[in-house]
């Protein structure tokens, strides 16, 4: 999207990915304000339990969503493909994280599997942040989802360096 | 002064490399002087270029640029459509680090060049091809640097614009070096007094322009 920018080398591919990263988190932040606020205005109680929670599971979420962008991007520009396949592994990613069928009913083992999604344990922080009635899952933990996204995030960083100029070539 | 070391480019296509475009290009350009780059269609004019501005990376080799250089300026890519003039601009000067308060001189100078009235604050894909030249010829004049690299960006529009153009661009080179590809042999010997002839996958340096062109017709002429 950003390519005739690269004309001034002073733009780095890498710019690319944490500009894109920044303002899809802003729009997110935008739109969760304009539903929470739709929603108070019919009524529901929509404020957290512990504000503090639900602002560090946002967080732990949009690293985690930077360090996939910096370690996918680089593999999808050199292989056009990677993109296809990535596409195709979504829904099943979306299914498996939570979102909609609640990982507490899963039993054991299979449990313990799922839980080492990282994005499991940030929708259940923010699911406890809201509401500190809700019976999480007893295998939560707290700072697995940042030590991931920190993980991600490191690893992208170096596929980036590795590779600018490849793919400022393509 | 500018030092290409060792220079060798070759692009990558869906079936793997393609030739090389040109190898073992050493040369050092002094931040005064005035460059022209000539060679037939292909021979790696703008490719050339491109390396030096650092918009792409050599295969092997490397470019050392020891004074500010400008991007290529000309009339091919590097600004999307989607951003108004004015936020190109205000772009380009941000990352030349051009501090806030002479960001708004540099809008208004731009503004007023390229004569793009109200224009300015609409999408450059709704600009007529005029209108986006102008804009870039505008952008070219108003950013200063020890070295322009331009890239077939020659005054277009009506009488009035092309004069005004040609004026203001040698003022912005009064103090400056110059490397230009442009098709127009009147064009380079207007401007450059240097030469650099691409043949064959070589760079050949000439002190004189011309003594440059009597070369590269030899080699049209084999």
């Amino acid at each position: 999207m950003g390519k005739p920018l690269f004309t001034y080398r002073q733009v780095k591919p890498v710019d690319a990915v944490l500009v894109r990263s920044a303002s899809e988190g802003v729009l997110m932040f935008i739109i969760a304000l304009i539903i929470f606020l739709g929603a108070a205005i019919l009524g529901i109680d929509v404020l957290p339990d512990n504000g503090f929670g639900v602002i560090y599971a946002f967080l732990t979420l949009w690293l985690m969503g930077l360090g996939v962008g910096l370690l996918i991007s680089v593999p999808r520009t050199i292989i056009a493909e990677v993109g296809d396949v990535v596409n195709i592994l979504m829904t099943p990613m979306y299914l498996l994280s939570g979102v909609i069928l609640p990982i507490a009913a899963a039993p054991q083992p299979y449990r313990d599997w799922l839980m080492l999604n990282p994005i499991v344990h940030s929708l259940e922080i923010m699911r406890l942040s809201f509401a500190s009635h809700y019976v999480g899952v007893p295998e939560l933990d707290a700072f697995y989802p940042l030590k991931f996204a920190m993980i991600l995030i490191f690893f992208g960083l170096i596929l980036q360096r590795i590779y600018k100029k490849k793919v400022i070539q393509i | 002064m500018i030092k290409l070391q060792n220079l060798a480019k070759r692009y990558r296509n869906d079936l793997g490399y393609e030739k090389w475009v040109f190898q073992d290009i050493n040369l050092e350009i002094s931040q005064k002087s005035r460059v022209g780059i000539i060679g037939r269609n292909g021979a790696g004019k703008s490719t050339l270029l491109r390396l030096i501005a650092g918009a792409d990376y050599p295969t092997r080799g490397e470019v050392k640029r020891e004074c500010n250089v400008s991007w290529p300026l000309g009339f091919a890519g590097g600004l999307p459509g989607s951003m108004t003039g004015r936020q190109s601009v205000r772009f380009v000067c941000r990352i030349n680090g051009i501090q806030e308060d002479e960001i708004e001189e540099h809008l208004a100078y731009v503004k007023e060049f390229s004569e793009l009235g109200d224009a300015f604050q609409q999408p450059i894909n709704t600009y007529s091809s005029g209108m986006g030249a102008r804009l870039k010829f505008a952008m070219s004049l108003v950013f200063k640097y020890d070295v322009y690299l331009s890239d077939e960006l020659v005054a277009v529009g009506d009488a009035g614009f092309v004069q005004k153009s040609k004026e203001a661009f040698k003022t912005t080179l009064k103090d400056a070096g110059l490397i230009m590809v442009a098709h127009s042999e009147g064009t380079l010997k207007e401007y450059c007094d240097a030469g650099i002839l691409l043949h064959e996958g070589k760079a050949h340096w000439f002190d004189q322009i011309d003594d440059a062109f009597k070369a590269y017709k030899e080699t049209l002429a084999k």
